[in-house]
């Protein structure tokens, strides 16, 4: 028998821990018994070939994971312009333009701490906003409940909005009130007067829009 | 010795979509948005899989957050996996992260001293960050065919007709790549 090569070894040790070869070929064996470093390599890997088995039949089974029948409603689909990746140069103004992006993002920022109850409703994600296609309403009081009201710059017949009542203190991830969704083809949501007392001062209301597949987020003080 | 074909997109469809839609073609973003529907599934399937430590509420964040990215990163799609694959993997990694967040919460929260449903959540979500953040961390070339072979379960010369090279090539790499995970898994002891 030749003795097998650095590469004749490495695709044997592929084959084998793959499963595209026996282990019990009798040539195979020879040169296992042959070769105990080459042995002792297959016995080293086969553990982490367990675990990544393991991981892509975790992967094949959430993949092909039934829709639940308790699903609730589709979400907003999310998509800002995708990015086309390019061969990254370097120009000599790239510092220039990201000092001065700094600066206007940081205005925008502190405009908007200094006014958060702008009466357009502030954008709170530059990412997926577009000027003024989505603008929330002064809250109105009428026969004791309080009456939100938005409106898109354009009719979109299948738009949807959700809206929720949230505390800056808490996060947006745990809203006090988020508005039933058999309401989202709605451009209101009326809540009690009284309920609306009892939210935290600094409450927002919160509308993500989703207009023909775009989202669109804006918020506003409650009062 | 025969010349390999050049490298053929698994999921050439998946691809030419995923290139219109970069291209703000009208049709393939609303043909992608439908296919990505899918993603708020694979989201709830992925936190059931880490013993459903996050809330409805935490999930559709989740989802949201997994669609920007994957809108986002649409022009990295390369077709060697389906669309949904690549898109359940973004969303997997949401989970993950969304899930590590919310069990760091939970240690240092004086009302959550122990939680017995979520027991063996976090050995888990270890694991398979372990491995994850181990395979990130190899050559492209090297992921690739890892994932090739046991993720997308090809034999190597079906993985060397996706990457338009002989199944002797693919051997080689994959061995390799395997050591290299190892590795970066167990890095080898000075002594």
């Amino acid at each position: 028998m030749t003795f097998p090569s650095a590469d004749d070894c490495d695709r044997l040790l592929a084959e084998l821990l793959a499963g595209e070869r026996s282990a019990r070929d009798p040539e195979v064996e020879a040169m296992l018994q042959a070769n105990p470093k080459l042995q002792a390599e297959l016995a080293e890997l086969l553990p982490l070939v367990a675990r990544l088995n393991a991981a892509g039949s975790r992967e094949r089974m959430l993949l092909a994971e039934p829709v639940a029948e308790d699903a609730g409603r589709p979400l907003a689909v999310l998509h800002p312009t995708p990015v086309v990746p390019k061969p990254f140069r370097r120009p000599w103004w790239l510092s220039l333009v990201a000092a001065a992006a700094l600066v206007i993002v940081g205005l925008v920022y502190a405009l908007g701490q200094r006014d958060p109850g702008d009466e357009g409703g502030m954008p709170d994600d530059l990412g997926t906003l577009s000027a003024e296609e989505l603008m929330l309403e002064a809250p109105r009081l009428v026969d004791g409940k309080v009456e939100f009201r938005w409106q898109t710059a354009a009719r979109v017949p299948s738009a949807r909005f959700e809206a929720v009542i949230y505390d800056p203190a808490v996060g947006r991830d745990l809203p006090i009130l988020r508005r039933p969704i058999e309401l989202e083809s709605s451009t209101t949501w009326t809540i009690d007067a009284s309920q609306v007392q009892q939210f935290p001062a600094a409450s927002r209301l919160r509308v993500v829009a989703t207009l023909q597949g775009r989202v669109f987020a804006r918020e506003r003080a409650l009062r | 010795m025969g010349a390999h074909p050049g490298p053929q997109a698994a999921h050439a469809a998946d691809l030419a979509l995923a290139r219109a839609a970069v291209a703000r073609d009208d049709h393939a973003v609303a043909t992608l948005t439908q296919r990505l529907s899918c993603v708020a599934r694979f989201v709830r399937a992925a936190n059931q899989n880490f013993g459903g430590a996050l809330r409805r509420e935490d999930l559709e964040d989740v989802t949201q957050e997994a669609l920007g990215t994957i809108w986002r990163r649409l022009g990295d799609f390369r077709g060697e996996a389906s669309l949904e694959t690549w898109a359940f993997r973004i969303a997997d990694f949401s989970v993950r992260n969304a899930t590590r967040r919310h069990l760091l919460r939970q240690s240092v929260s004086v009302d959550a001293v122990a939680e017995p449903a979520e027991d063996g959540c976090a050995d888990k979500l270890a694991e398979i960050e372990a491995l994850e953040g181990a395979m990130a961390a190899l050559t492209p070339d090297e992921s690739v065919v890892i994932r090739l072979k046991h993720y997308e379960e090809l034999t190597f010369d079906q993985i060397g007709k996706t990457l338009g090279q002989s199944p002797n090539t693919i051997k080689t790499r994959y061995y390799r790549a395997l050591a290299s995970l190892r590795n970066k898994l167990c890095p080898p002891s000075d002594s």
